[in-house]
């Protein structure tokens, strides 16, 4: 009898828990969806982490330094055309908007745009003194060309 | 409570059966409503096979013998920890095991997935769902585990002896994890080939789950090792057996997809190669599951033999048409956008060490199925035994370790000559000093030398790669010496997780090359009180004692260890007569040091003459095996560990969308 009453109970518990999402009329359909990183946000995260690597490796003594210059700059034209079409794109694309918000402002454009964060690779603005992601302080080399260097 | 946990699997495959159904429904037509009833699907199948599992459990404990499972798998005198054990001792068993870890793993995807990755989901949950609904298929028509008996026997027939071993409880649960999840990667995979999404998406959310299950499959081939090692007593612990084939080759081909992988993050490639390496691997596990429970092979493991074979093979046939065919389907989006532009590059080494992983893996897949292909064409079963295996995968295993060497300080995209001779300087100084020092102190074999020649190089390149990784980082931001290693292995933890890993692969590598190149065997008589000399230590016979439980009959034999006339310590290997089943065991005692272990065998015991038989083995160097095991542990959490931009994304998609963060 017993055997037969938790039996009833787990088909019954089971079917209810399934059919829920059909006859409530779309289930967890509101909840939040976290927007996947666009294409171009990737490419920048992908050249921005590159460049760093790139930069240790030179360290290590890994590569020559014409090697060096020359990838480094073949990225950097990579992480800035990425930029620059996000911004330029970024009405139509709400998944950058959000993606960037945890990390710099989401309004920070081009314009603005200080340069990334050596220890975390996010773009910082360009009155920024601490990188919001990681907390490092950022200090200003004044080669104009969007990197800082983080500590002395 | 059987008729509750066969109710759980009808019902479980019921549930697969709908929640498969309506997630690729779903997914196509993008109807909500359908996949969250896919998902919630998911849900329930977890918990009707915890149900399930929980039901065995109950029947074990309370020595329920009425049920067949029970009463050939346990007895009422079988401890609690091996009760427990039993309840993947038996094939009906492991299998209901192997579902419940699927299903587990499958709601850990969801939540893990529940805001993102949403049009690929659908396809990720039918994935799982119909794995895990072949799993409980075969349970609820073909072979129950709730079946009871037509009367109840007085007393079950126990666990198989060899069972009956601590290893036990951790190696069928660590290799059935690094299985199992194997699953999780190839739905990731099916679904960017359904919905055609094939950036790196997938990879990027299956990266943990691809190492998780390397992890342990590493582990489980290790704990596998271990076992044999202490059960078996022939002094060894790996034998090219088809069951250990069929847990080595998933970890080959995951091995490599761990490299290979890297290069499609960085470089645009090998996209197609990546979904072959994910497939296959998946494949092969369910490949290793029919090996293991077809009966076509003879194997050590003969105790989970059934008549599944067809079924396993009948699956293995649909997965692989129908991921094959979806990778087909998409070839066209899968075009490379980089080519190789030195073969002096990282990404070459990448791709050599990807040939040597899949040609191994290929070796072995061949040696296992040769014997069986044989016997169908020609009616004549061959057996391919060790040496084949040995001739070659041990050259392929060196250039391995070598690779291991070469790749991490070769820059990317193309190296010069000038900084390969920077780089290679102290690692070809420390090979050539090492195989120079073997020799001196008289390593007579040329394998043997060349394999430590080479893991000292692979070494000496890690050893190097933090010290000056250590170095720059203090000469950059002044950091102290500990605070530069530790923040450069936190700034770059799949980096020097990695590197972690290779350390502990070497040292099972360089484990396994002394222990099968410089072991000593002696079969020998021994009267009490007379010792015998092997590999530099004396061993004294001094008696034996006897043991009786109603478990269990014990026949213990004491050996004294002396080195240089100094007593280390005692041994006492055993004899063990089960008395349910009647099966006589040989449990081996091991003098173990970081050089080498003494291996104990009591074979026979005359009580006239007093002269015990044993069976003594040197085995150098093999606790470097288990040693290496822990450093992979330790660089496999270094690896998985999340980055602190990780743990922030976490935290932010914690937050409900329209809620304002204030940073």
């Amino acid at each position: 009898m017993a055997v037969t009453l938790i039996g009833l109970v787990i088909v019954t518990a089971a079917a209810i828990f399934i059919a829920w999402p059909l006859l409530s009329g779309g289930g967890d359909s509101d909840a939040p969806v976290v927007p996947e990183m666009s294409a171009l946000e990737k490419d920048k995260n992908a050249a921005l982490e590159a460049i760093r690597e790139l930069d240790f490796d030179q360290r290590l003594g890994k590569i020559s330094d014409e090697d060096h210059a020359g990838l480094r700059a073949d990225l950097e034209k990579r992480a800035m055309k990425a930029l620059s079409a996000a911004d330029a794109g970024s009405a139509g694309e709400p998944g950058l908007q959000s993606v960037t918000s945890h990390g710099a402002s989401p309004s920070t454009s081009n314009a603005e745009a200080g340069g990334f964060c050596s220890s975390c690779g996010n773009q910082f603005k360009r009155d920024a003194r601490f990188c919001v992601t990681c907390g490092k302080k950022l200090l200003k080399s004044g080669s104009g060309r969007g990197r800082r260097r983080t500590g002395s | 409570m059987s008729e509750i946990g066969r109710l759980a699997i009808v019902l479980g495959f019921i549930v697969a059966i709908w929640g498969s159904a309506a997630s690729i429904l779903g997914g196509l037509r993008r109807d909500k409503a359908l996949v969250a009833s896919g998902t919630h699907a998911a849900y329930a199948f977890s918990a009707l096979t915890g149900i399930a599992v929980l039901a065995l459990l109950q029947l074990l404990l309370t020595r329920d013998f009425n049920v067949e499972y029970v009463a050939s798998y346990s007895s009422s005198t079988l401890p609690l920890w091996y009760t427990i054990a039993a309840l993947w001792g038996g094939m009906k068993g492991s299998l209901l095991w192997w579902t419940f870890i699927l299903a587990v793993c499958n709601a850990v995807v969801q939540v893990q997935n529940r805001h993102k990755n949403r049009d690929q989901m659908p396809y990720v949950t039918a994935t799982m769902l119909i794995t895990g609904g072949f799993f409980l298929s075969l349970l609820v028509f073909v072979t129950d585990p709730f079946e009871r008996l037509p009367f109840t026997p007085s007393e079950g027939s126990d666990l198989n002896p060899l069972l009956q071993n601590y290893w036990m409880t951790i190696h069928p649960p660590s290799l059935y994890i690094g299985f199992v999840s194997t699953t999780v990667p190839f739905a990731f995979a099916l679904a960017a080939l359904a919905t055609g999404k094939l950036s790196d998406a997938w990879i990027r959310t299956t990266r943990r789950w691809a190492l998780f299950s390397w992890f342990f499959l590493s582990l489980g081939n290790l704990f596998g090792a271990a076992w044999a090692y202490v059960v078996l007593g022939w002094g060894g612990y790996w034998a090219w057996d088809p069951v250990e084939n069929a847990a080595f080759m998933p970890w080959l081909t995951s091995s490599a997809y761990l490299h290979s992988v890297m290069i499609q993050e960085k470089k645009d490639m090998l996209k197609v190669w990546n979904m072959v390496l994910v497939i296959l691997t998946f494949a092969l596990t369910i490949f290793g599951t029919f090996l293991t429970r077809s009966g076509v092979i003879s194997s050590v493991h003969s105790f989970t033999q059934s008549g599944l074979g067809p079924f396993f093979l009948i699956f293995l046939g649909i997965i692989l048409a129908v991921s094959l065919g979806l990778l087909v389907w998409r070839l066209p989006m899968l075009k490379s956008k980089n080519e190789l532009e030195s073969v002096f590059s990282r990404e070459a080494t990448f791709l050599l060490n990807n040939l040597m992983f899949v040609g191994i893996a290929f070796t072995v897949f061949w040696g296992t199925v040769f014997p069986v292909l044989s016997e169908w064409v020609r009616g004549v079963k061959i057996t391919v035994g060790p040496p084949f295996f040995n001739q070659v995968n041990a050259p392929l295993g060196l250039a391995l370790i070598f690779l291991m060497g070469v790749g991490p300080v070769i820059a990317w995209r193309r190296a010069s000559w000038s900084s390969l001779k920077r780089a290679f300087a102290i690692p070809v100084f420390a090979g050539v000093a090492t195989g120079v020092i073997a020799l001196v102190m008289g390593a007579g074999n040329f394998y043997a030398i060349v394999a430590f020649s080479i893991s000292s190089f692979a070494l000496a390149t890690m050893f190097t790669e933090f010290w000056k990784g250590m170095r720059v980082r203090q000469a950059m931001m002044g950091e102290a010496p500990w605070t530069a290693l530790s923040r450069l292995i936190g700034k770059n933890r799949r980096r020097y997780g990695g590197y972690i890993v290779h350390v502990a692969m070497v040292m099972v590598f360089v484990g396994i090359v002394a222990s099968s190149v410089f072991k000593i065997e002696k079969q020998t008589g021994i009267e009490i009180g007379q010792s015998v000399e092997i590999g530099g230590y004396d061993v004294r016979f001094d008696g034996i004692e006897d043991e009786s439980t109603e478990h269990v009959e014990i026949r213990k034999a004491k050996l004294a260890v002396f080195d240089d006339g100094e007593l280390l310590g005692f041994v006492y290997p055993e004899k063990r007569f089960y008395k349910k089943p009647e099966q006589p065991t040989t449990e081996v005692a091991i003098w173990s040091t970081i050089g080498s272990d003494l291996y104990t065998v009591l074979g026979t015991y005359d009580e006239a003459s007093k002269i015990g038989v044993f069976q003594l083995f040197l085995n150098p160097m093999i606790s470097w095996m288990w040693i290496g095991g822990f450093v992979l542990f330790l660089g496999t959490v270094v690896c998985m560990w999340p980055t602190y931009a990780e743990r922030t994304a976490e935290a932010t998609s914690r937050i409900p969308a329209g809620s304002k963060t204030t940073s």
